[in-house]
């Protein structure tokens, strides 16, 4: 045990107060923790110190419930001499970063923003734009997409259509005025997301291998500076309040919701990549994000094997009166933590000072391993960096199957009921209008995807095509694709999170791309419940097969837990967002009929497997069945098929079978942008109508479509 | 795509053991027809009432507050 001496009184009379139990808990802190937290002090923390701990080491910042079944992801290539290496690993800095040819990288991250968005969806939302494009640059790169992965409770609500509205603006807002382009992502609407939507940002920057920024506090008495507007009481508790269930007394939480402004951050981002294009100028940089100062001079300083002496009183203030546990808590956006090479002060604040933006010297890096905060000059808070990041407490929860599933996959799907051939015939419109497979114009004409101009395809085929302009011969093409069916996760979380997987790269394969890397954002209910716990261990375990199957990196993600509602935690969704690489212009394919003269082809065959389908849950009324089977090494074989014919030009249009299954998916490119064809379809079928559209309306496992 | 690309691409599927099968053909008229192999059953849609239900579903929903 550390042992030390108690810190001098804080000059704010309303801190100078002994902790008390009911303090650790309202801080969302367990008696354990607390013992640990003395024990790392080698005393009892004051307050401004718990509330330290309290955010370093909630679920949003620590991981603490999920990093036991993180660490099973792959982070970098099984084969070390296979082309496009990762670079920089997943958890290593604020993004993972992957080698894309010619001494450039991609740069991409997914976050959740989840808890914010239902009690604030405007602000909610835009912020959570702002934090991932500011994890990105963060590491050097200059972000050039976007993309978002959205859920809502069923749309006949009004309350549902207020927070459909409220994020999808703050969604455009921040993207349109920052100007990158969002270039899609995937909506699904389903009850289990009633009270308690997902909210999933994500975004890609592109770096050079040599320009690459860590997030290490190094070199003693470099200056720590604080660059960004300055610190108010928005967003405080923010990643605490990320971390417990929303309940009814929630919309209280509200001045935890951050408020964003994308013009500064557009400032802020040019002002950094000016500066980290200097050479030697900066020595380590980290976003103010969840728990602000707080995680940004811990995380540094840990990094750095360092400590850190941080003045509260030199932080700028745009309000009077903030006491220390306000200034390190607060996550007031559009801020950076910089650290700069001692003795060239002057070229960084003169590049701030073209920027309009303020960039003061708040503290500098120290011999040793603590942070020091200090106010009034007087020390206020003193914690190890190292023990604060890394002596965060992990936990193996315990884990239960959940008891619906034995009846669920045992469903007897011959007990459903024929549909008459009137009914039957209606299946298909009726799929085409379910707001998850509607078309999604309503949401996406509110995004900019063009600004930039080098969005080749935007939302709405299988995958979203971007154009990398890294110098004046040089140019790389990217495709990205989201999935996450939460239907198949709630009835098999293994196959579940295997065929979110699958999904995403037959998405870009159908696109003309060979997957890279993957990110993903867990987003699962309370993990102190043995039900949900086993939901996430299971839908890890079938995304870390997958990964590993087909040498997939994970360069990072995010944990989003305790999304629940009144009738208990949302569907396990595992987001998964897969970027791929283009070999050429030519390779580019899109799902939609270019004629009306091609030839339809379905690559992968006919199966029958309808659990968990649209079909079901729109004709039926039913949430039941087993997911599909996935059988990756087919998945792999049918992909590498597609992308030959598509390099042969064999290929006009290809596209994916998923929610809605074969018909819908042949429907979908008929819908070409300057005319509506038709088909001819000649297939064996000898049973009523109602057994056709059933077996033409399940998502088929590893199926594409060419036409 | 001509009817010797179908068969090559039909051939070539066959020898990387990838199933794979002739659906039918795409039209410039705007129907949508599943023909059983019989003959004697046919489902017809018109493509553009499709688009239209697919195309305005969400849209509607969003503006009928």
């Amino acid at each position: 045990m550390r042992v030390s001496t108690m810190l001098p009184t804080n000059p704010d009379p309303a801190l100078n107060f002994p902790v008390t139990p009911e303090d650790v808990e309202e801080l969302g802190l367990l008696p354990e923790e607390y013992k640990k937290i003395q024990e790392i002090l080698g005393r009892d923390p004051n307050i401004t110190e718990l509330g330290v701990f309290s955010v370093m080491w909630s679920e949003h910042c620590s991981y603490k419930n999920s990093k036991c079944l993180l660490r099973s992801f792959p982070t970098e290539k099984s084969d070390c001499h296979a082309p496009y290496q990762v670079l920089v690993k997943a958890g290593e800095e604020n993004a993972g970063v992957i080698d894309i040819g010619d001494g450039w990288a991609i740069c991409f991250k997914i976050e959740s923003h989840n808890h914010p968005s239902a009690v604030e969806p405007f602000e909610g939302a835009a912020t959570g734009v702002g934090g991932i494009i500011r994890d990105i640059f963060t590491m050097g790169a200059r972000p050039v997409l976007l993309t978002n992965s959205l859920r809502f409770g069923e749309i006949d609500s009004s309350h549902v259509k207020g927070l459909i509205r409220g994020v999808v603006q703050g969604i455009a807002h921040y993207g349109n005025c920052i100007g990158i382009p969002n270039v899609g992502g995937d909506i699904y609407f389903d009850s289990c997301y009633e009270g308690n939507p997902l909210v999933n940002a994500l975004c890609l920057g592109i770096v050079k291998h040599k320009e690459i920024k860590r997030g290490a506090a190094v070199g003693m008495g470099n200056p720590v500076y604080y660059v960004g507007p300055a610190t108010g009481r928005d967003g405080l508790g923010g990643a605490s309040f990320a971390s417990k269930e929303l309940s009814e007394e929630s919309a209280a939480d509200r001045p935890s919701v951050q408020k964003g402004d994308p013009f500064m951050e557009k400032l802020l981002l040019e002002a950094c990549l000016e500066m980290m294009a200097v050479p030697g100028l900066v020595v380590g940089i980290q976003d103010m994000g969840a728990a602000g100062l707080t995680c940004s001079s811990c995380e540094t300083a840990s990094r750095g094997n360092s400590g850190l002496e941080i003045d509260l009183d030199c932080v700028p203030q745009r309000e009077t009166g903030m006491n220390s546990y306000e200034i390190l808590l607060s996550e007031s956006q559009e801020r950076m933590l910089v650290i700069v090479q001692r003795g060239r002060e002057a070229e960084l604040e003169a590049i701030f000072k073209k920027w309009d933006l303020p960039a003061v010297v708040i503290g500098k890096v120290t011999e040793g391993e603590d942070l020091e905060f200090k106010q009034n000059n007087g020390l206020i808070a003193r914690i190890p960096a190292k023990a604060l990041a890394d002596d965060d407490p992990i936990y193996n929860r315990e884990f239960k199957k959940p008891n619906y599933l034995f009846e669920k996959q045992n469903w007897d799907e011959t007990k459903l009921p024929d549909l008459d051939d009137d009914a039957a015939k209606k299946t298909l419109p009726l799929l085409l209008s379910t707001p998850t497979i509607a078309h999604k114009d309503w949401v996406w004409r509110q995004y900019d995807h063009m600004v930039m101009t080098n969005t080749i395809v935007g939302p709405g085929s299988d995958a979203a095509i971007v154009r990398l302009r890294l110098g004046e011969d040089l140019e790389k093409i990217i495709a990205i694709s989201n999935d996450c069916n939460n239907r198949y996760c709630y009835l098999n979380p293994y196959r579940g999170g295997q065929i979110a997987i699958a999904e995403s790269i037959r998405n870009l394969a159908c696109s003309g791309a060979r997957p890279l890397a993957m990110t993903n954002c867990l987003n699962f209910g309370n993990p102190y419940k043995p039900e949900v716990f086993y939901m996430l261990k299971e839908c890890v375990r079938g995304l870390v097969d997958a990964c590993k199957f087909f040498d997939l990196p994970v360069l990072g993600g995010n944990v989003s837990l305790y999304n629940e509602n009144q009738e208990g935690a949302i569907d396990p969704t595992p987001v998964v967002s897969v970027v791929g690489i283009v070999d050429t212009e030519e390779m580019i394919t899109t799902q939609k009929l270019k004629n009306g003269d091609e030839a339809i082809i379905l690559i992968g065959g006919l199966c029958d497997e309808i659990g968990g389908s649209y079909y079901l849950k729109e004709i039926h009324d039913f949430k039941t069945g087993d997911a599909p089977t996935p059988n990756l090494a087919v998945e792999e074989q049918i992909n590498s098929f597609v992308l030959r014919l598509i390099k042969n030009k064999q290929v006009v249009a290809a596209h994916d079978i998923s929610e809605g299954g074969l018909l819908v998916a042949l429907t979908e490119m008929l819908f070409a942008q300057e005319q509506t064809f038709g088909a001819n379809l000649d297939i064996m079928w000898e049973t009523g109508q109602s057994a056709l559209m059933r077996n033409f309306s399940v998502k088929v496992r590893e199926e594409s479509l060419l036409q | 795509m001509n009817f010797d690309d179908i068969d090559s691409i039909l051939k070539l599927a066959q020898e990387v053991k990838v199933p794979a099968m002739l659906l039918g053909l795409a039209t410039k008229d705007p129907s949508l027809i599943i023909k059983s192999s019989a003959g004697d059953n046919r489902i017809v849609w018109n493509t553009n009432g499709l688009r239209q239900a697919w195309g305005c579903a969400l849209t509607e929903s969003m503006n009928d507050l």
